[in-house]
């Protein structure tokens, strides 16, 4: 197998967060397992220092979000670990100094490992992605009306991966959310081909890799043209083999 | 996975023998002797009993491995603790199918003896059961079971969890003049499971749709994956009971959550291609329009009735159903008009109004039944002062006759006596016809889903 392989890919990053431990793949880890599949994931990169910082936003393009990365730190904006819209250098630079001394201040024994420097996505219609493993029926894939919402309306609907793209539309057709799709109200219709997309992408990866047991993309960014995953999150089984 | 031909069996054995065989009526073990001996079955038959000489004037084996010619099925309906002899017994003879009656196995808690049962049958001899009332299969007059010992002979395959259900059915296929091709009373799934079954009945000749009453599955992922090949060839409907709500407990992600309960058997369902009706009248509902009639080729439906309050009902049923009644071309306007009454409405549904006769019926029918534009008939009456239900009843056969069966036609007959006459009649001619115009439109709707179904797999979608 080559390095081009998704499975290869995401397995490295697997074996990676489980040997510091984890239960749950978060930030970078998730990040790059969904993007090993195809899945359009927010661009984002760790920084371990001001210059690093400033290196990385190039690349990365503005406006920016930097977030403490600290496993002692829950609830970061309560601590003034987060900072919105950074739009300049010059400003990656200022907001990391005073990411890190806000830290100090509130959390003066917490261990830093660095800052998430993260490309702001533009407003999008918030949707659900995720993925299961039924006990009778193995992995499945869920798609619905996401953010807060989920478990308010519980608007979702099923199917069991791998699925095609025909069955993905199906299911997005399903749900009522898919109105939003094509365009309610006089706003533009959103683009369901990514969104079907997205859900074969995400049940290849939950087929593929049997260390995890469960995917949430939420929110899912949905755009006339295009999608972006800000947000994904992923347990693993609880027996991981080493 | 199991072979092939592994679960046949079950169906056409050429031998069977009936391990705890009873000289006493009323014994389940006699029962069974006399509905195997009286149903037809040309093969042997074989009563096992070290007690008895004879049962039922057949000769009677003290072991089956005293049986010289070929046994190749099992029936076994010996107390719970002599199940594990009696299946060494099988083995040691080379017998291929064994049917558990007895029951006192997981459905009382005792996993372990099943387990073992089970362990010892491997790999040669496959089970059905334990805790099960038997098998009938018309194909080969077999009727393994202890149940009524008449069943209607008709074109489907019924597999049911619970035994119960699956005996009153029996009785009730006799009593409503609707057969079946097959009856599984498939008990606690220790080894042949819906999946098996399933695919027996897809390439079965004599079963031209399943139905399953089910409450859970052990394998779900074998039944999608089998069910979804074989609603290729038949269509697939389930009657399922409720699902706990156990899968969600441990979750610990949203999506998990939320997968609970029912979503997932519905979303599989729906993903394989099986239709799952809410409960037994909507599952015979459908089946009837299945068995009787050919899918429609398009979406285009017609509704024919004699009365403004059926039409209207139907067509709200219709609208909440997702059918689509269809826009009537001017050329057949013109031609329905020209042998209905002026005052008849000319729209969908076709309102032939209450002096409707069964001529008048015969002649709509036989126009639109012949268009090209109209892919399935929804015909529905209900009893007027002077019009005899049962001379429409003929005229709507005469008009299925005439079209040989080219496109789909229900009907329903709404009204007293006389009408429940001729609907019987027309079941018993094998036509789809129902007491409400809302179960007509049911009909209608299953049989456009199975369009849709064989259109998508015809534009190369589903499983390969």
């Amino acid at each position: 197998m080559t390095s081009w392989d998704p499975h290869t890919k995401a397995s490295k990053a697997i074996a990676s967060a489980t040997r510091i431990g984890g239960r749950a793949l978060l930030g970078l880890e998730a990040d790059k397992v969904a993007r090993a599949y195809g899945i359009r994931v927010v661009k984002s990169a760790l920084a371990r220092s001001e210059k690093e910082a400033a290196f990385v936003a190039k690349d990365l393009g503005f406006p920016l979000a930097l977030k403490v990365v600290s496993s002692d730190i829950l609830h970061k904006s309560d601590v003034g670990g987060v900072k919105q819209g950074v739009d300049s250098v010059k400003g990656v630079k200022a907001a990391y100094a005073e990411i890190l001394s806000n830290v100090r201040r509130a959390r003066p024994n917490a261990t830093v490992e660095g800052v998430l420097v993260q490309r702001m996505a533009p407003e999008g219609h918030e949707f659900v992605v995720g993925a299961t493993r039924d006990q009778q029926f193995g992995p499945a894939v869920m798609f619905g009306l996401g953010g807060v919402y989920v478990e308010l309306f519980r608007d979702v609907s099923f199917r069991l991966a791998p699925l095609t793209k025909k069955e993905a539309l199906d299911m997005i057709d399903e749900t009522r959310a898919s109105r939003l799709l094509a365009g309610f109200r006089g706003s533009p219709p959103l683009d369901a081909g990514e969104v079907a997309e997205t859900l074969v992408a995400v049940g290849k990866l939950i087929t593929d890799l049997p260390e995890i047991d469960s995917v949430d993309v939420n929110p899912l960014f949905v755009y006339p043209k295009g999608v972006l995953a800000v947000d994904v999150r992923m347990i693993l089984k609880k027996a991981v083999p080493s | 996975m199991s072979k092939k031909s592994d679960v046949d069996c079950f169906f056409s054995p050429k031998g069977v023998a009936i391990v705890g065989a009873s000289q006493t009526p009323g014994k389940i073990g006699h029962e069974i002797v006399r509905n195997i001996k009286l149903s037809g079955f040309t093969g042997g038959v074989f009563p096992v009993n070290p007690n008895a000489e004879t049962v039922l004037d057949l000769k009677c084996y003290r072991n089956i491995s005293d049986v010289q010619a070929e046994v190749d099925l099992a029936v076994i309906a010996v107390p719970a603790g002599l199940v594990e002899g009696a299946v060494r017994d099988c083995v040691k003879k080379g017998v291929k199918g064994a049917i558990i009656i007895t029951s006192g196995f997981s459905e009382v808690g005792d996993k372990g003896l099943e387990e073992k049962v089970v362990s010892l049958a491997r790999p040669g001899l496959r089970i059905i059961g334990p805790n099960t009332f038997g098998v009938f299969y018309a194909g080969s007059r077999l009727n393994a079971t202890f149940g009524p010992g008449k069943v209607l002979r008709g074109k489907t395959a019924f597999i049911t969890q619970s035994g119960a259900l699956g005996l009153a059915l029996m009785d009730w296929t006799t009593e409503e003049k609707y057969g079946v091709s097959a009856i599984v009373s498939i008990g606690n799934k220790a080894d042949v499971d819906d999946a098996d079954l399933v695919e027996f009945f897809s390439r079965d000749p004599s079963t031209s749709s399943i139905l399953i009453y089910m409450e859970g599955l052990r394998d779900g992922r074998k039944f999608f994956e089998a069910s979804r090949r074989a609603v290729r060839k038949k269509p697939i409907v389930v009657i399922k009971a409720g699902r706990s709500a156990r899968g969600a407990q441990a979750a610990s992600s949203h999506t998990g959550s939320i997968a609970g309960q029912d979503a997932i058997f519905t979303a599989a369902f729906e993903q394989a291609g099986i239709m799952r009706a809410e409960g037994m009248t909507q599952a015979f509902d459908w089946i009837q329009a299945l068995n009787e009639n050919p899918a429609p080729k398009g979406e285009n439906i017609v509704i024919v009735t004699n009365g403004g309050g059926l039409g209207v009902l139907a067509t709200d049923r219709c609208e909440l159903l997702g059918l689509k009644p269809a826009e009537l071309s001017n050329d057949l306007k013109q031609e329905i008009q020209a042998i209905t009454p002026s005052f008849g409405s000319v729209k969908n549904p076709v309102d032939l109004t209450a002096n409707a006769d069964d001529a008048l019926y015969g002649k709509v029918l036989d126009l639109v039944l012949r268009r090209s534009d109209i892919d399935g008939v929804i015909a529905l009456f209900c009893q007027t002062a002077n019009i005899d239900p049962t001379l429409v009843a003929q005229a709507m056969l005469d008009a299925r006759t005439r079209d040989a069966l080219e496109k789909p036609i229900v009907a329903a007959f709404v009204g007293g006596h006389l009408s429940q006459v001729a609907y019987s009649r027309m079941l018993e001619k094998k036509f789809a016809v129902y007491p409400t115009a809302e179960r007509a439109v049911d009909a209608m709707y299953a049989l456009m889903a199975r369009h849709r179904q064989l259109e998508h797999f015809k534009a190369g979608g589903g499983a390969a």
